[in-house]
């Protein structure tokens, strides 16, 4: 339980910053390739895990082109079970976050650059505080999704008990083992609090309209 | 609408005129069954033959949770003794098919001994909770007085390929997998072999509630005889 929170912590702190601003960027921008980087941030939402895994394992494997050039070995690591998270967590804290940052009236912001203001400026004191219940709700989102991560994690952090057995895992191995009991508990244990974390997305989404 | 009715009308047609074989079997048996089933399916056209390849472990989990197979081989005695305790194999079918043994492979670069593992940074077994290799792994480990040492360091593969896959992709120094496992084409050699006492078996036997228990029987008797007896020899299997 410890490791699952600790890795959907830090994956959700990762996708923090370039969550916000890939969901500003596409809530304001008007910029080349726009529909490309949109649909490019849904695709881990939309690909099965399995890929994901697999491209992870390619990508950032020992043998593969970061491992290679940095000597880094991350698969089954506990930080490969953080990087498998983050990716599955940031295009839905990206989407919810543009959802709540165009729901900041464009007046408000026009309003703030004729009075001077730098965009930079006018994004952390008008446009932020303004979504910032919406941006919460996204945080709370990719919170439940990077818990809920299963099959990245399997594949790229393998399921080393200690070390990347997250929640998911363990439902998985318990079962396979036959300890039905655990798999239950576990089960119960994940579905409340996946429960309680969409009815407080929920209310923070809707009072944010 | 109509498609859909004139799919299903396909389906139960094909139900009705082909017969199907489900065999679940323990990974490492994966080249010489394939070989099996295309010799078994000349004999008989009118069977098409299904595998399904995983952990043994997790296909005797598989039938215990009421999957439609028909035949089992496992890589070890005990899974198979665990159905046959619950009734769901006939036991009067069951048959040890084949022995193995298990060796550890490395890199080309990287030449390891037994001895020498705890220079590893990372070595790749089996899952042991569901792996035969892996606990046959352990086992080893424990006789060779390493475990405690190398626990640590040991990656868990869902089954004894993926293991081997784990050597070959440089995120394990070393893997320990079977011998009949594909070492060469994965471009990882032998460095070494387990002693000859530790012996790997592999039962297989017809699952109760097969529907096609008599073909079951057949392809056991296949498996056993000249035929199979030489594609196992063939791929490296010891015969019992």
């Amino acid at each position: 339980m410890r490791l699952s929170l600790e890795v959907a912590a830090l994956a959700v702190a990762l996708a923090l910053v370039p969550g916000t601003l890939l969901g500003y960027a596409l809530a304001r921008g008007r910029f080349r390739g726009r529909a490309l980087v949109d649909a490019l941030v849904l695709l881990p939402l939309v690909l099965p895990p399995s890929v994901i895994g697999y491209l992870l394992l390619v990508l950032l494997g020992s043998g593969g082109p970061v491992g290679r050039l940095t000597g880094w070995h991350i698969p089954f690591t506990f930080p490969a079970a953080v990087i498998a998270a983050t990716v599955v967590a940031l295009p839905l804290f990206a989407k919810t976050a543009q959802a709540a940052l165009s729901q900041v009236a464009l007046d408000l912001e026009e309003l703030a650059y004729t009075l001077g203001m730098s965009r930079v400026r006018t994004f952390w004191k008008v446009t932020l505080p303004l979504a910032w219940r919406g941006l919460l709700a996204a945080t709370v989102l990719a919170f439940a999704r990077a818990l809920g991560e299963f099959g990245a994690t399997l594949m790229f952090a393998g399921n080393l008990p200690g070390r990347t057995n997250t929640l998911p895992l363990e439902i998985y191995t318990a079962y396979l083992t036959g300890d039905n009991e655990r798999a239950l508990l576990l089960v119960a244990i994940l579905s409340a609090f996946s429960l309680g974390v969409v009815l407080v997305a929920n209310r923070l989404g809707r009072n944010a309209l | 609408m109509r498609l859909f009715g004139v799919a299903l009308l396909w389906c139960g047609l094909g139900g009705a005129t082909e017969r199907s074989l489900l065999v679940s079997a323990a990974v490492s048996l994966k080249e010489p069954f394939e070989a099996l089933a295309q010799r078994f399916t000349k004999d008989h056209p009118e069977i098409k033959i299904t595998f399904n390849f995983a952990a043994s472990g997790d296909l005797v989990r598989q039938i215990e949770a009421g999957a439609p197979v028909d035949l089992l081989a496992t890589a070890a005695a005990e899974p198979m003794d665990r159905l046959e305790r619950a009734h769901l194999i006939e036991p009067a079918s069951r048959r040890t098919i084949a022995h193995n043994r298990l060796v550890l492979v490395t890199p080309r670069n990287k030449w390891l001994k037994w001895a020498e593992l705890m220079r590893a940074r990372r070595v790749a077994i089996g899952d042991p909770r569901t792996v035969p290799a892996g606990q046959y792994a352990l086992e080893l480990l424990d006789r060779l007085g390493l475990r405690a040492q190398l626990e640590p360091r040991l990656l868990y593969a869902a089954n004894v390929r993926v293991a081997l896959d784990l050597a070959a992709r440089g995120e394990a120094e070393a893997a320990i997998v079977y011998a009949t496992d594909p070492v060469a084409a994965s471009g990882l050699v032998v460095v070494d072999r387990a002693p000859d006492d530790l012996v790997v078996s592999y039962p297989m036997a017809v699952v109760s509630a097969s529907q096609e228990r008599e073909l079951g029987r057949a392809f056991i008797a296949l498996v056993m005889g000249p035929g199979g007896r030489q594609l196992l020899r063939g791929h490296g299997f010891l015969l019992p």
